[in-house]
């Protein structure tokens, strides 16, 4: 048997266990790969596929996804009759490996014991929301007979709790025995798991505790490159104009069909960053139940998207006053402190007055005639003050949604639940400030520098990672 | 193959950032990561850029090539204009058929004067703006023509090239179309005066030039030398022979109506001499500030090209995806698919009727509830166990223990939650082959909870694995709540 303290290689852990426990959601969760079979029916995984999480080239550690065990107590019973002490279980379990190897009888059990007999690591996983059953007893005893260092992991699958049950049984084989659900254990607690496996062997710390890093140093990306892909959405609606082609300049019909191409393209925008960012968090191709998903998979332009995501008055008049403000203070400076605030005040209150005046408006149109005849309108860029509160507040969600997302989870994308009131009711006043200044330029059609951008999408990871009402419902 | 420019690359990295877009987001951060772990670590964001770039080219001629020889082909035809506008001019202005000297004056305005004029207005409109007084000088203006030739040939350039040069690109790009107009002028210009230089060598070598000077107004000899001298100051202290002295100043002076020249004071030979302060005054004054200017030019252009490298859009995730350790944790190879997901149809349902005298069987410690097995219509008239802890021989032997017996059915209690194993289909398979045809075998599911019903899920998972058993007197059921 191999002694793991010798082994130079990464980490192997093997996920071991019954049929149907989970044992792919921990492995699909873990690794952060969403493309593991994962279904309710029984004996989904017929063979051993390994995950590696790799720093560029290097492997830090291994997990091994088996198949279930199948015929546990004939394994044991052969090994029982080919052992003579408690010192050559080990020796017997590999007899028993290379006696069955052909065997179809034993396929699932020796495949699943291959990794362990070389060294792997024992994961062994159960369901802690269905009872405990004597036939696990043959399985566990197995493992235990392979002498290599195991945890149990009790991964609650459905809404029963017998995890007292368990403890019992699992800590007569298992030294550590631990509980974590593959569909609901956020980020955090899956790199502690991770770094958590180095209790069973002292040499795995060191690499476990680089992929543990190595994954929150990835999360921080895959935050950061969201963040920009919201960025660049921003700069592309906020500053986004279709012109439409009118019989005259009074033809209503024409200015309507400009403004659904208007709202179509924005509409595919979005739709555009949200499978990017589902794809930067390995979540590509996600079905969504859209009638649970309050807000972010209705129309832009519905009025329950702007009741949902849009400013309430105050904040309207707020921002604008802000504006304003800044503006008159420059001519207080400008008199050198004669005019004692009535620049700001008086900026304030015009700003005030503006915006919730311009946003009661929603799209510019200005009609132009063309040089060769005819008119065209030109649709956009929407100017309400409310749009790009709305857009971030649709992109925001949905980053919270897909980021929080354990890879495990096969159900649609939902919201269970979400605070009403917008996006800018959640955050600090200096985030909502730097946001609206950017926003104000692009709205006006001014393009922003690449550096500012970076700065854009910075905030807006700032803004997902705030505290938030939004909880993704990982069922 | 020739080392790519900084403009080459530029188009290269632009067009590279918006064909990645399209491509898979994985494949690309594998590549640029690649890349990056290749190039030195302390290498600056254009340097690295342009190095990421010549990577993924790998020797392969990009747009950028395209745009790198558009502008060696317009370098090349300004060359070739200069040179010959040089000789043109050179050859106009130093006209000499022997009836008359060549005015020295009169070339001086020609040859270094209208350079200087256009020097200045070039240096002005640097300073104060090219864009706005451009449109106004025109008509003059070297870097507007190279901008209509620009113009012209665009058609024949990639999409991402004429966007490069474009107004608008220019606007974003900082500044380089205008750099790069300015350094394409100076290298007209820094041609023209090596046409007029090798024009006037031309002539000195195989023609007599004879320089003279002549004014209407009033002016002394010793102040027009005074002027000379100034002019030749930058070079007479290394070059005397290049100054005029007073004596051939007050020599070269002329009359056309009188004689030609003080044929007295001087040979006529010796008013060659001038060619030398000539040669100079286009030396110090023509060559040497427009290759200055074209020096100064070529070095904000490739500031203009570097800086546009640097915050292109889209580079500084490229930046990012070169320089951050890729992180995968991905399956090694994709997960073979065994045939079908479909479910098999439901096993046929048993019809409740008169109780069925039934040995039961519970498997794995799972009990039946009593009163739930009298509604399912079943009297049970003996219970054993199998599974959980006993052995398989043990279950053998309880099988051979029934045998013998009269019953009707055979019931086996298993738990809901947990899917059939191999073992158990191995139980059952060996309980069908030792029962009699006529007796019904029933697995009979307990939910995991008292109170609740069997899950749908679970059902479908037993009859699944029990259909492929292919046995008419099989049936599933569950226990009901």
């Amino acid at each position: 048997m191999t002694d793991p303290s010798t082994d130079t290689g990464p980490p192997v852990l093997a996920i071991v266990g019954h049929p149907n426990k989970g044992k792919s959601s921990i492995v699909s969760t873990l690794a952060q790969d969403a493309s593991v079979r994962v279904s309710p029916r029984s004996g989904t995984t017929t063979s051993n596929r390994a995950y590696a999480i790799r720093l560029d080239s290097r492997e830090l550690c291994r997990l091994v996804d088996t198949p279930g065990f199948q015929r546990p107590r004939a394994a044991m019973d052969w090994m029982q009759r080919h052992s003579g002490s408690t010192a050559d279980h080990p020796e017997a379990v590999r007899r028993f490996l290379e006696e069955h190897r052909q065997d179809p009888r034993f396929s699932a059990e020796c495949e699943l014991l291959g990794p362990i007999v070389d060294g792997a690591g024992i994961l062994y996983v159960i369901d802690g929301s269905v009872p405990y059953g004597p036939d696990y007893d043959a399985e566990m005893e197995i493992l235990r007979w392979t002498g290599e260092p195991s945890m149990a992991l009790i991964n609650r699958i459905g809404a029963g709790n017998h995890v007292a049950d368990w403890r019992r049984p699992l800590s007569q084989y298992f030294r550590i025995v631990r509980e974590f659900n593959a569909i609901s254990e956020p980020f955090e607690q899956q790199v502690q798991l991770l770094t958590g496996f180095s209790e069973l062997c002292e040499e795995w710390r060191k690499p476990l505790r680089e992929a543990a890093d190595s994954l929150v140093a990835r999360r921080a990306l895959q935050m950061r490159q969201a963040g920009e892909r919201i960025a660049k959405l921003l700069e592309n609606m906020l500053g986004y104009s279709e012109t439409a082609p009118l019989r005259d300049s009074g033809d209503q019909a024409g200015i309507a069909a400009g403004r659904q191409a208007l709202e179509s393209r924005l509409g595919e925008m979005e739709r555009a960053a949200r499978a990017d960012v589902e794809q930067i968090f390995n979540h590509g191709g996600l079905d969504r139940d859209e009638s649970a998903l309050e807000g972010i998979d209705e129309d832009l332009f519905s009025e329950q998207t702007w009741k949902l995501f849009g400013l309430s008055r105050d904040q309207v008049l707020a921002m604008g006053a802000a504006g304003g403000a800044a503006t008159g203070a420059l001519v207080d400076i400008g008199t050198g402190g004669l005019t004692v605030f009535l620049g700001s005040s008086v900026g304030a209150a015009i700003g005030a007055a503006g915006a919730w005046l311009g946003s009661q408006q929603l799209v510019n149109v200005r009609i132009r005639g063309k040089s060769l005849g005819g008119h065209q309108a030109i649709l956009g860029p929407v100017s309400s003050i409310h749009f790009p509160w709305i857009v971030l507040g649709r992109a925001v969600t949905h980053l919270r949604l897909v980021s929080r997302r354990n890879h495990a989870v096969r159900a649609r994308l939902r919201i269970a639940h979400r605070s009403h009131g917008g996006l800018a009711s959640e955050l600090d006043p200096g985030l909502k400030k730097s946001l609206q200044s950017l926003f104000s330029r692009l709205s006006r059609g001014r393009t922003i520098r690449p550096a500012e951008s970076t700065e854009l999408g910075r905030l807006v990871v700032v803004a997902a990672e705030s505290d938030t009402g939004t909880v993704p419902e990982n069922r | 193959m020739q080392k790519p420019s900084l403009l080459a690359d530029l188009v290269d990295i632009r067009h590279q950032i918006k064909s990645d877009a399209e491509c898979n987001r994985d494949t690309v951060r594998q590549r640029d990561r690649d890349i990056g772990l290749r190039i030195p670590a302390r290498q600056n964001d254009a340097a690295t850029l342009r190095a990421w770039v010549a990577a993924i080219r790998q020797g392969h001629g990009g747009q950028g090539r395209l745009a790198q020889r558009g502008i060696i082909t317009v370098i090349a035809a300004l060359w070739l204009f200069g040179l010959s506008g040089g000789w043109l001019l050179g050859n106009m202005a130093l006209d000499y058929d022997g009836s008359e000297p060549v005015n020295i004056i009169h070339a001086l305005m020609i040859l270094v004067g209208s350079q200087l004029l256009l020097l200045t207005a070039l240096l002005i409109l640097l300073a104060f703006g090219l864009e706005r007084v451009r449109e106004a000088f025109a008509f003059i203006n070297p870097a507007v023509w190279i901008s209509r030739l620009l113009a012209w040939m665009q058609p024949a350039w990639h999409p991402s090239i004429s966007e490069l040069l474009d107004e608008q690109g220019a606007m974003r790009l900082h500044g380089i179309r205008r750099w790069l107009l300015v350094y394409l002028a100076q290298h007209f210009a820094v041609a023209l005066n090596l046409g007029i230089i090798a024009v006037l060598f031309y002539l000195v070598t195989v023609s007599d030039l004879a320089f003279g000077w002549s004014t209407t107004l009033m002016v002394e000899n010793q102040a027009v030398s005074g002027w000379f001298d100034a002019l030749s100051s930058p070079w007479q202290w290394i070059l005397p022979a290049a100054a005029p002295n007073a004596d051939l100043v007050e020599a070269s002076r002329y009359y056309r109506l009188q004689t030609r020249l003080h044929q007295d004071t001087m040979l006529v030979a010796e008013l060659g001499i001038w060619w030398l302060f000539m040669l100079m005054c286009i030396l110090v004054y023509g060559l040497l500030p427009r290759i200055l200017t074209l020096l100064y030019a070529g070095i904000r252009y490739d500031r203009s090209v570097i800086s546009a490298i640097r915050n292109t859009t889209g580079s500084a995730q490229v930046l990012l995806r070169m320089r951050s350790p890729l992180v995968s944790s991905g399956a090694d190879e994709a997960e073979k698919v065994d045939g079908t997901e479909e479910c098999p149809p439901p096993l046929r349902r048993r019809q409740i009727g008169r109780p069925l005298r039934a040995v039961v069987i519970e498997w794995s410690g799972v009990q039946a509830d009593r009163p739930a097995l009298s509604r399912s219509g079943i009297t049970a008239v003996q219970f054993h166990s199998a599974g959980g802890k006993q052995s398989p021989d043990a279950d053998r032997e309880m099988i051979n223990r029934i045998r013998g017996h009269e019953f009707e059915a055979v019931v086996l209690v298993a738990g809901s939650w947990e899917p059939p194993m191999m073992e158990f289909i191995d139980f059952l398979r060996e309980l069908c082959e030792q029962m009699d045809a006529s007796v019904m075998r029933i697995v009979y599911l307990v939910p995991a909870e008292k109170r609740e019903a069997v899950r749908p899920g679970d059902l479908e998972t037993w009859e699944s694995a029990l259909y492929a058993m292919d046995d008419s007197k099989l049936y599933v059921e569950v226990q009901p709540p």
